[in-house]
């Protein structure tokens, strides 16, 4: 049986972080499966949650942001010797019982990594401004690699624990570009499946923070320059 | 009348720097090849600022006219190294306080296990 490594980034997540990992639980119980919550600097108490339900933490000292906590998660998985990984957000817009649908398509051998789509199905109610942000990089990437995704900075994504390597992205923040471009420039398959995805009910976005918000585009650009001046190997 | 407000307001600003340079020297948060580097810096910068005529030398050369534009241009050039300078410094620092914080936080995750697994081993 595969053995599954779920990551979850976390950052002053304490009120839903329980939720999603209690329904994972639920969700993979007839798996061989780990927990791997990356507490980013949290103020609150989202590392004591996430112990007390049988999740196994890595507390960074200082916050990261959301790309250096997957980073860290999946280096535990790694070394847990995982076969699959699951990324999952803690702040509940990711249905955990979405996860059986990710892991069908990727035991069907249809593709290398399985992405979720906001946009497949019932399109959520997101900001202009927002929404034309995710467009514009769906769009470049998909130029870029050929793959035809819908949603490219989404963070719900199974794959193969051996890709691992090849898609360890260099950002920090705004990772997912940098991934899935990693992904295109090995010839990986991607695939989607839709999901629905919750407004997050508690926490704030990464998106609050005004400077994030405006320094969004060029990070991105950035990550693209990172994807493609990287070697071959 | 002017230029000696500038010089004089130019002589007290390198005094400061002067001090916050000895300072800093002293407290050992600035290494020996820095503290040699903003001391000639600042020393060039109250020469400059006493006998401004002195860059009617090199003006010819630069082809920029007066003294003010030869002192403007050297001026953004310096301000511009000093920026890249810094942001490099900056980018590597966080680099490696990124490193840190997750070689720490992997370390105590595999110590935290390992601890587990031992308290297990015994019962």
């Amino acid at each position: 049986m595969s053995k599954i490594g779920v990551v979850i980034p976390a950052h002053n997540e304490e009120k839903s972080l329980h939720k999603v990992i209690g329904e994972i639980h639920e969700v993979l119980e007839n798996y061989e499966y780990n927990i791997f919550v990356v507490d980013d600097g949290s103020d609150d108490d989202t590392m004591k949650i996430a112990l007390r339900n049988n999740a196994q933490v890595a507390h960074h000292a200082y916050p990261l942001g959301v790309g250096g906590a997957i980073k860290t998660g999946f280096l535990m998985a790694k070394e847990w010797n995982s076969d699959i990984i699951v990324q999952i957000d803690a702040d509940y817009q990711h249905d955990p019982y979405d996860i059986p649908k990710f892991l069908k398509v990727l035991d069907s051998g249809e593709a290398d990594i399985v992405i979720g789509s906001r946009f497949l199905e019932n399109p959520p109610e997101l900001n202009g401004v927002r929404k034309m942000g995710i467009f514009f990089f769906t769009r470049l990437v998909n130029a870029l690699t050929g793959y035809n995704l819908t949603d490219i900075t989404n963070g719900y994504r199974v794959f193969k624990a051996e890709l691992l390597d090849c898609l360890f992205f260099s950002a920090e923040k705004h990772w997912a570009i940098e991934m899935t471009l990693l992904a295109g420039k090995k010839g990986l398959r991607v695939s989607e499946v839709p999901i629905d995805c919750v407004n997050r009910e508690t926490g704030l976005s990464q998106f609050f923070n005004i400077a994030t918000f405006f320094f969004y585009p060029i990070r991105a650009l950035k990550q693209i320059y990172a994807a493609y001046s990287r070697g071959s190997s | 009348m002017f230029q000696r407000g500038i010089q004089v307001v130019g002589l007290i600003i390198s005094m400061i720097s002067f001090s916050v340079v000895y300072w800093l020297r002293k407290q050992n948060r600035l290494s020996g090849r820095s503290f040699i580097f903003w001391v000639c810096f600042w020393l060039l910068f109250v020469i400059i600022d006493v006998f401004p005529s002195l860059t009617s030398y090199i003006t010819p050369y630069f082809d920029l006219g007066t003294n003010m534009y030869t002192l403007v241009a050297f001026s953004i050039m310096i301000l511009f190294v000093m920026v890249f300078s810094l942001f490099s410094h900056i980018y590597d620092l966080n680099y490696k306080v990124d490193k840190l914080v997750r070689d720490q936080a992997l370390s105590n995750w595999k110590n935290s296990v390992a601890i587990d697994s031992s308290r297990r081993d015994d019962t």
